[in-house]
């Protein structure tokens, strides 16, 4: 070990902390404790159905009520929900109307989680999507379990036995990656220079932090990502005292005039703005706003949304994907009945060990009193059985639309998939392309 | 097995509740601070001690912040999922790594260092931060990557070999 050599580059991580001196605002153990321990006698079932990031923020703290939180055309509560709830597996209930997003992608990053394209309960970090109505939705739903569960045993009936043809599209990220069009993008975020290509991203600005810089990679979606750390209000001053919280102060900007930023920066890169739809919202207590635009094909949202936040001093951050959406025409797709069937198929991965057990843990009051364990657990006897828990999950509808695909060279995907809601409330996505479409090869 | 959802709070799982989370808040605060926007650090931290909370007859007495480590791993990664500004979907395990997308990174102003932990792989990088920045190794690294002592030794080591690498060849130009 050699921590205190400076060529060190686990010492200089180290000494990059970005959380040197933060400190949770006084009070907040309190009211955690507050919080959890009363939860514990809280009816759940009175949880708010539809949950956004702002709802379910406002559900389980209070002063988070989303003030003002309004869409483009109707309210954001169940129009741009971060998806504590199922599908209703419609349009109807989205600002503009076009269809939830489906996502494919279970977050590659996650240890025990089963990687992008399995089966995936998509209940819970689905963007839009939204409860079919009141149910037994508890906190629990909001939180991973993977913790051994997983075994599921799906069963459906009623699903449609046909096979069909739908559109696939892709992200054109050649055909944006180019200085002109990074350095129109950091133009109208107001980043003088002009874009260079550095260790593998478009650059435009400086990156220690100390002026707004925009960087572009050279992913399949082109992902743009910008900061201003000179405005961002949650930028605590170096050195500060750090028993005395970090008070960010401004002005709240207009719904309109974050939309208004963000579809001039979509303009800005020559995209057309009616492609999008624009969400956007706040929270008591924030000192900024949020917008998002959804890009919308066939009718649908795409799970890759831009989004900006906006202060009073201007735009503080915002990220999206540079790369156009081309059509990629006709691909085949099994039946809903066969899509269900995939569930159940290894090779599309459906042992997802996340949501849906947690989703049905249900914090009733039971009256069992908890005691210390005085000794381990009996041995098993000689012929016992087994444990070993499946999940029945019931699927009631399907839904096709387009979720993203990362393929292994990074390029991406728009592919038909399916979105199976439970009888639970949960939902369930697969990739609905036919066999013959997909390429099964291993590198 | 009991759930720990339908078991009623006893006094002593306040109490045990409240001590872990005045020592433990800051810790986890500065865990999700280090790797998403700052404004949501807190609601984060919160959660996964609601999470302890609700899982309290779960949670080894004797290692009780690696499991909030781990469970905030969990935490993250599902509030990625949802939270639409930071797009870390997926991140190829070869090929072009998301690198200016990666929460982590982007809360990092170091640009040698961003590109020298670009380059290992994301589990590698998971592994060195959890180390550099929350200071775990050994049994408490263990715990949280859920793997076996000697295991999350050996792969501390290779994190640190495959970084020291990368470093060297971006300090080589």
């Amino acid at each position: 070990m050699n921590d205190d050599n400076e060529l060190d580059p686990v010492a200089r991580l180290r000494a990059a902390d970005p959380a040197v001196g933060v400190e949770p605002h006084p009070g907040f153990a309190d009211e955690v404790i507050a919080r959890a321990t009363s939860d514990s006698t809280a009816d759940p079932v009175t949880a708010a159905p539809v949950a956004d990031l702002a709802s379910e923020r406002a559900r389980r703290r209070p002063r988070w009520l989303p003030i003002a939180a309004v869409a483009a055309s109707i309210a954001i509560i169940g129009a741009a929900g971060y998806g504590l709830g199922a599908s209703t597996g419609g349009a109807t209930n989205l600002a503009g109307g076009a269809a939830a997003p489906i996502s494919l992608q279970t977050g590659a990053n996650q240890e025990g989680a089963v990687q992008g394209g399995a089966a995936v309960p998509s209940a819970g970090f689905g963007a839009d999507q939204k409860m079919a109505g009141p149910g037994p939705v508890a906190d629990s739903m909001m939180m991973p379990y993977p913790y051994g569960f997983g075994r599921n045993d799906f069963t459906s009936s009623g699903l449609a036995t046909t096979e069909g043809t739908a559109l696939a599209y892709t992200y054109d990220a050649r055909a944006a990656s180019n200085a002109e069009t990074v350095t129109a993008l950091a133009a109208a975020l107001g980043v003088d220079g002009t874009a260079e290509l550095k260790d593998g991203s478009w650059i435009v600005g400086p990156q220690d932090g100390t002026a707004p810089y925009l960087s572009v990679s050279l992913d399949g979606t082109l992902g743009f990502s910008y900061s201003n750390p000179l405005i961002n209000p949650w930028n605590c001053v170096e050195g500060a005292d750090v028993a005395v919280p970090c008070e960010p102060t401004g002005e709240i900007p207009s719904e309109a005039a974050a939309i208004d930023a963000l579809r001039s920066l979509i303009v800005s890169v020559g995209r057309d703005p009616g492609s999008f739809e624009f969400t956007s919202e706040t929270w008591e207590g924030a000192v900024t706003r949020m917008a998002q635009a959804w890009p919308v094909v066939d009718g649908q949202r795409i799970d890759q949304a831009w989004s900006l936040e906006l202060t009073d001093a201007g735009v503080s951050s915002a990220y999206g994907t540079l790369a156009p959406i081309v059509g990629l025409g006709e691909y085949a797709v099994v039946s809903e009945q066969e899509g269900f069937e995939r569930l159940s198929d290894p090779r599309f991965g459906a042992q997802m060990t996340i949501m849906p057990l947690a989703m049905r843990e249900q914090p009733a009051a039971t009256t069992e009193e908890w005691v210390p364990p005085t000794e381990p657990p009996a041995t098993p006897t000689e012929g016992s059985s087994i444990s070993w828990p499946v999940n029945d999950v019931e699927i009631v509808s399907a839904r096709l639309g387009l979720a993203s695909q990362w393929q292994p060279d990074g390029s991406v995907l728009i592919v038909p998939a399916y979105e199976f809601t439970d009888a639970d409330g949960g939902a369930w996505s697969v990739i609905a392309v036919a066999d013959s479409m997909l390429d099964f090869e291993t590198d | 097995m009991p759930e720990s959802d339908g078991t009623p709070a006893t006094s002593a799982d306040v109490a045990w509740f409240t001590a872990i989370v005045r020592e433990h808040s800051t810790a986890l605060v500065r865990y999700f601070a280090r790797r998403g926007p700052r404004q949501d650090a807190e609601d984060l931290a919160a959660d996964v001690f609601a999470t302890a909370w609700r899982r309290r007859d779960d949670v080894p007495r004797e290692a009780v912040l690696p499991w909030l480590y781990r469970t905030a791993g969990f935490t993250l990664a599902n509030h990625r999922r949802r939270h639409i500004d930071l797009p870390v979907d997926e991140v190829p395990e070869s090929g072009a790594v998301r690198v200016a997308d990666d929460p982590e990174l982007s809360a990092l102003f170091d640009a040698e260092l961003r590109g020298a932990l670009a380059s290992v792989g994301e589990r590698d990088r998971q592994i060195l931060l959890l180390h550099a920045w929350e200071g775990l190794d050994g049994a408490e690294l263990a715990e949280v990557l859920g793997i076996s002592r000697s295991g999350a030794d050996a792969a501390l080591s290779r994190a640190r070999k495959r970084l020291r690498e990368a470093w060297g060849e971006r300090m080589s130009f």
